[in-house]
C-alpha cells in the first residue's frame, strides 16, 4: 500500500526550519570550539576599582578567566595597603569562574579611605575541575 | 481547514511544552546542571545532542503521536522537538536569571544544551501522551483496540528504546547531584547487593505483579518476564553510565576507582530501573 505524504501547515514548517537552524548552529559552534580550543588552563585576571557610589569604603572587583577551562574553588586574598603597609585584608571565594567569563564581586573595608591607598592580590588559588 | 490544522498544531506544541516542563523542572532548578553547562567539553555536548536525538527518533518511531509515521516524518518531528526544547529552555533559564547576556556565548549555549535535551524528550512524551483520547474511540472500541494491541508481539527494539527513554527521563533529575557520589561512597557491599535486588524486585512488581497500566509481560511466561526485566535493567545501567560520564563522575578529578564508579552506577540505576519499567509503560 502506498503511503500518503503528510502535508505540513505553516506553523509546522516554521518550527521545523527553526529546529534545523538551531541544530546546525549548535553543532557548528561546538565543532568550531573543538577545532579552535587550545585547552589552555584557567588564567585569572583580577581588576579592582574604587566605588565611590557604594556605601562605606568599597571596591568593585572583576575576576576574568581568559583560559579555555573553568576555574573551580577560586580563593582570592586581597590586601589594602595604606602608607606602604598592609592595613586590612579581605577574602573572596567563588565556586566557579567559567572559561572566557567574568565574575563581579564587591569588597568593603572598615578603614577610612586615604589618597595613597592601593589594593593588591596577595594570593590566588583555584583548582581545575 | 488550514486554520483548524494550525490550531491543532499549536495545541500539540502546548501539550509538548507542558510535558517538557513536567519532566524537566527539577533539572531546571538544579545548580549542578547549570555548572555542567560550562564544565562539559564540546565533545561531550555534541555526544549528548547525538544520544538525545537518537532517543527522540526511537521514541517518535515507536510511541509518537502517529503510529503510521514514515521515517522522514519521525525525523521532522524530532528536529521540531529539539528546536522547541531549546527555545523553551532558553526562555526559562532567562526567566530564572540563570543565563544572561553578560555571560560568554559558550557558557550560555552550554547551559541551554544540557537542560534542553531532557526537555526535548519530555516534549516528545507530552505531545504523544498528554492529549485527550479521540472522541470516537470510547467504550468497547477502545477495549478491543487495547486487546488487539496487547496480542501483538512487541518489537524488542521498541522495548529497548522505551526503556532508555524511561530511564533517562526518570533518573535525570538525580543523576547530576552530588548525593549519588555521597551514597556510593558510604555504601557497603551488602547495601549495593540489596539495592540491586530491590531494583529488580520493584521492576518485577511493576511489570508482572501489580497490573500496571500497559503492562503486557504478565501475559507471557517466566521467560518473557525475565526478558523484560533484563532489558529494563540493562537500559537503566547503560543510561546511568552515560549520565555519570556526562556529569564528570567517571573522570580522574573524582579519583574514581572502578569500585566507586560501579557503586554510583548501582545507586543511580534504582531510579533508572523504575523509569525503565514503570516510566516506560506510562510514556508509551
Amino acid at each position: 500500500m502506498e503511503q500518503v505524504q503528510r502535508k505540513y501547515n505553516r506553523i509546522e514548517q516554521i518550527s521545523f526550519f527553526l529546529g534545523v537552524l538551531i541544530l546546525v548552529t549548535l553543532i557548528g559552534d561546538l565543532t568550531y570550539q573543538l577545532a579552535t580550543n587550545e585547552n589552555a588552563p584557567p588564567h585569572l585576571l583580577v581588576i579592582s576599582k574604587y566605588e565611590p557610589s557604594m556605601p562605606g569604603y568599597t571596591y568593585r572587583v572583576e575576576i576574568e578567566n581568559t583560559g579555555d577551562k573553568t576555574a573551580e574553588a577560586v580563593n582570592i586574598q586581597l590586601s589594602l595597603f595604606q602608607n606602604g603597609k598592609s592595613a586590612e585584608t579581605a577574602t573572596l571565594e567563588l565556586k566557579y569562574v567559567p572559561a572566557q567569563s567574568k565574575e563581579t564581586a564587591w569588597v568593603s573595608f572598615n578603614n577610612e579611605k586615604q589618597t595613597s591607598d592601593s589594593l593588591k592580590v596577595t594570593s590566588l588559588t583555584f583548582v581545575k575541575p | 481547514m488550514t486554520k483548524i490544522q494550525e490550531i491543532k498544531t499549536i495545541k500539540e506544541y502546548g501539550r509538548g511544552i507542558i510535558g517538557g516542563l513536567l519532566f524537566s523542572l527539577p533539572l531546571l532548578y538544579t545548580m549542578e546542571l547549570w555548572w555542567i553547562g560550562f564544565l562539559a567539553s564540546p565533545e561531550k555536548l555534541l555526544a549528548f545532542i547525538g544520544v538525545t536525538f537518537i532517543l527522540l527518533l526511537g521514541y517518535n518511531r515507536y510511541a509518537g503521536m502517529r503510529e503510521d509515521s514514515s521515517y522522514s516524518e519521525v525525523f521532522r518531528e524530532s528536529v521540531e522537538e529539539i528546536g522547541i526544547a531549546f527555545v523553551v529552555t532558553f526562555l526559562f533559564l532567562l526567566l530564572i536569571n540563570k543565563i544572561n547576556f553578560q555571560m560568554s556565548f559558550d557558557e550560555m549555549i552550554g547551559k541551554v544544551i544540557v537542560e534542553s535535551m531532557i526537555v526535548a524528550i519530555g516534549i516528545s512524551v507530552g505531545t504523544a501522551q498528554l492529549g485527550q483520547e479521540d472522541k470516537g474511540d470510547t467504550g468497547m472500541d477502545k477495549e478491543d483496540k487495547e486487546d488487539k494491541e496487547s496480542d501483538k508481539k512487541q518489537d524488542p527494539l521498541q522495548l529497548w528504546i522505551l526503556s532508555f527513554c524511561g530511564a533517562a527521563l526518570f533518573s535525570s533529575s538525580v543523576a547530576p547531584t552530588e548525593e549519588i557520589l555521597q551514597i556510593a561512597v558510604v555504601s557497603e557491599n551488602i547495601h549495593l547487593l540489596l539495592m540491586v535486588l530491590t531494583s529488580l524486585l520493584l521492576s518485577f512488581v511493576i511489570l508482572y505483579y501489580s497490573d500496571f497500566k500497559n503492562s503486557k509481560a504478565a501475559k507471557g511466561g517466566l521467560r518473557e518476564i525475565s526478558l523484560h526485566i533484563m532489558i529494563a535493567y540493562s537500559a537503566a545501567l547503560f543510561i546511568s553510565v552515560i549520565f555519570l560520564w556526562f556529569f564528570g563522575r567517571t573522570g580522574s578529578s573524582f579519583n574514581s576507582s572502578f569500585d566507586i564508579l560501579l557503586a554510583q552506577v548501582i545507586v543511580l540505576s534504582i531510579p533508572g530501573l523504575i523509569g525503565a519499567s514503570a516510566g516506560r509503560l506510562l510514556i508509551k
